[in-house]
């Protein structure tokens, strides 16, 4: 209970440090600028057309490579601050103890991740005002762009895979999408966190920028298979749908058993970087004697 | 040139040759050449046909690439756009100012940054011409085809192939130019490194978010005619009627970053 108390108002601490910080808000005005830019042809075609635009278009945009490494890129950088030192480590520290730290500090990547992809379902929603259509399915406009049915000049920066139209509902689509992206920023957030904290230098940030390369590396160069190891593309629910087979008879179990170990992993090597530091022992990754912090 | 300015040109031009400005200029061909590595590595076995200077150059910075465009302008703000950071770090801002003026030391400080960023994109683009040229040629009988129809730099494409790379290299220097003046004047606002390194990606990342919601053609956006945007449109005007605009919009460009780098960099010193 003690220890839990003590996780919570770490979190609470590092939204009062960490989150109202000029690098958060710059990622949020970016990401409802380029969610701005992506979703407004979409609308103005469901407005001229007459018919509404479905939610699960954001389903549509994170199967979009491009649209996922900017959602990805864009947490890399709201993560890039993790692990969050500052000069109140030196008081919070030895009242907290470094396990508590560390799990707040993981809870704190968690609940930043919700927000990010809530925010940015939200632009899309904000996006859509006039033209959203709640209860339709994919609804007809999505369907026409799936169909390539689309008006002279209209280009759009994603599109709706057939394949993925017709395997999944809408709203399980979407709900996937969701939870899928949420668990991808999440394990890109606790990957920059742990590699930071462990070499005591920015390797997490590089690690969080080759995941968020990996899915266009696959696509140019590598085997489709390298598709089931990388993070970033797991959300992409084509993955699912199309020709080629996600493991586990191409459900989204895979996706979800990846996504979650992994964040398991990277918390657990989170704290045991801290037991270890608290034990007097050395680093775990890294031989560097530094501050102790 | 008074004497302080010169001695603190000295100073900076010595810190730029020391820095890591040899490491960014062979990053630009690197990070090019990655937005078709398949391609490449196809063309130079001989496996595929239709590899050229054109077609590397093309499939980066004009078409589609995410490498180049996006990565190039923070390797233009490495070699000393970020130096006014250091010496915040360092402690060393306030002696390096003591031994000179203070308009010496920001003008001769934003100088060599904005130089230094453009010609770090300037002589990447010339080695990344010059590398590929050995194995390919500049232009393929389909490239040439392609200006032929009607493309913009036709004449100078048929007529004086050399010379379009010579626009692409003076391009990219303007275009670095920006990206580091840019970062220079972030590097007064915020003293973190890594904030000012990605400033330049956020300004390209951004404008171009704004240009396509408010609708802005293509043949009215600065960055379209600095990537020489070919197939959208991207020229105001005959070729030397862009190339004049694009230099002095770049100079307008650079010239405001240099007036918040002085009066910003000037608060923060009033501050340190």
């Amino acid at each position: 209970m003690r220890r839990m108390t003590k996780t919570l108002n770490i979190v609470r601490v590092r939204f009062l440090e960490d989150f109202p910080r000029p690098r958060t808000i710059l990622v949020f005005s970016m990401m409802l600028l380029y969610v701005a830019a992506t979703i407004i042809p979409v609308r103005e075609y469901g407005l001229w057309a007459k018919c509404g635009v479905a939610p699960g278009v954001f389903a549509c945009m994170v199967d979009e490579q491009f649209c996922q490494m900017v959602f990805a890129g864009g947490a890399v950088v709201l993560f890039s601050g993790a692990p969050f030192k500052n000069g109140m480590d030196t008081y919070m520290l030895p009242r907290a103890g470094r396990l508590s730290t560390a799990l707040g500090n993981c809870a704190y990547l968690l609940i930043l991740s919700v927000l990010y992809v809530s925010a940015l379902f939200g632009f899309v929603l904000i996006g859509l005002a006039g033209a959203l259509d709640m209860g339709n399915g994919w609804g007809k406009l999505l369907r026409s762009m799936g169909n390539g049915i689309l008006p002279d000049g209209f280009s759009s920066r994603f599109s709706a895979v057939p394949a993925m139209l017709y395997q999944f509902d809408a709203g399980y689509a979407l709900a996937n999408a969701l939870v899928l992206e949420v668990l991808c920023v999440a394990f890109i957030g606790l990957s920059v966190y742990v590699g930071n904290r462990a070499f005591q230098r920015p390797v997490g940030l590089w690690l969080g920028g080759g995941l968020v390369m990996l899915d266009l590396t696959i696509y140019n160069m590598l085997p489709e298979q390298f598709y089931t190891i990388s993070p970033v593309s797991l959300p992409r629910l084509t993955l699912y749908a199309g020709n080629y087979r996600m493991p586990w008879n191409n459900t989204f179990a895979y996706g979800y058993l990846f996504l979650i170990s992994g964040v398991i992993l990277l918390i657990a090597i989170a704290l045991l970087e801290e037991k270890y530091l608290s034990d007097g022992r050395r680093r775990l990754f890294s031989r560097k004697e530094g501050k102790r912090i | 040139m008074n004497a302080a300015l010169k001695r603190a040109l000295k100073a900076d031009c010595y810190l730029l040759f020391h820095s890591k400005i040899y490491w960014a200029i062979l990053a630009v061909p690197v990070l090019i050449l990655l937005d078709s590595p398949y391609d490449f590595l196809k063309h130079l076995e001989g496996e595929w046909t239709g590899g050229s200077v054109q077609y590397h150059y093309f499939h980066s910075i004009n078409f589609g690439g995410l490498f180049g465009p996006y990565l190039i302008p923070m390797i233009c703000a490495l070699p000393y756009a970020v130096s006014l950071c250091d010496e915040r770090a360092a402690a060393a801002f306030r002696y390096s100012l003591a031994r000179g003026q203070q308009i010496s030391y920001f003008l001769s400080k934003y100088v060599i940054s904005v130089l230094s960023g453009g010609l770090t994109f300037m002589l990447g683009l010339g080695l990344l011409f010059i590398l590929l040229d050995i194995p390919f040629p500049l232009f393929t009988n389909d490239d040439l085809g392609f200006y032929a129809s009607g493309y913009f730099y036709r004449d100078i494409v048929l007529n004086a192939p050399q010379l379009y790379y010579v626009i692409a290299s003076f391009y990219g220097f303007l275009s670095g130019c920006i990206y580091a003046g840019f970062a220079a004047a972030v590097s007064t606002i915020t003293a973190s490194r890594s904030a000012v390194v990605t400033s330049p990606f956020v300004l390209t990342f951004g404008i171009t978010q704004l240009d396509v919601l408010l609708k802005i053609p293509m043949r009215h956006r600065l960055f379209s005619w600095l990537s020489m945007e070919i197939t959208y449109d991207g020229l105001i005007g005959s070729e030397g009627m862009t190339i004049l605009l694009a230099a002095l919009c770049t100079a307008a460009v650079v010239a405001l970053c240099g007036l918040i780098f002085f009066f910003n960099g000037r608060r923060a010193l009033r501050h340190a």
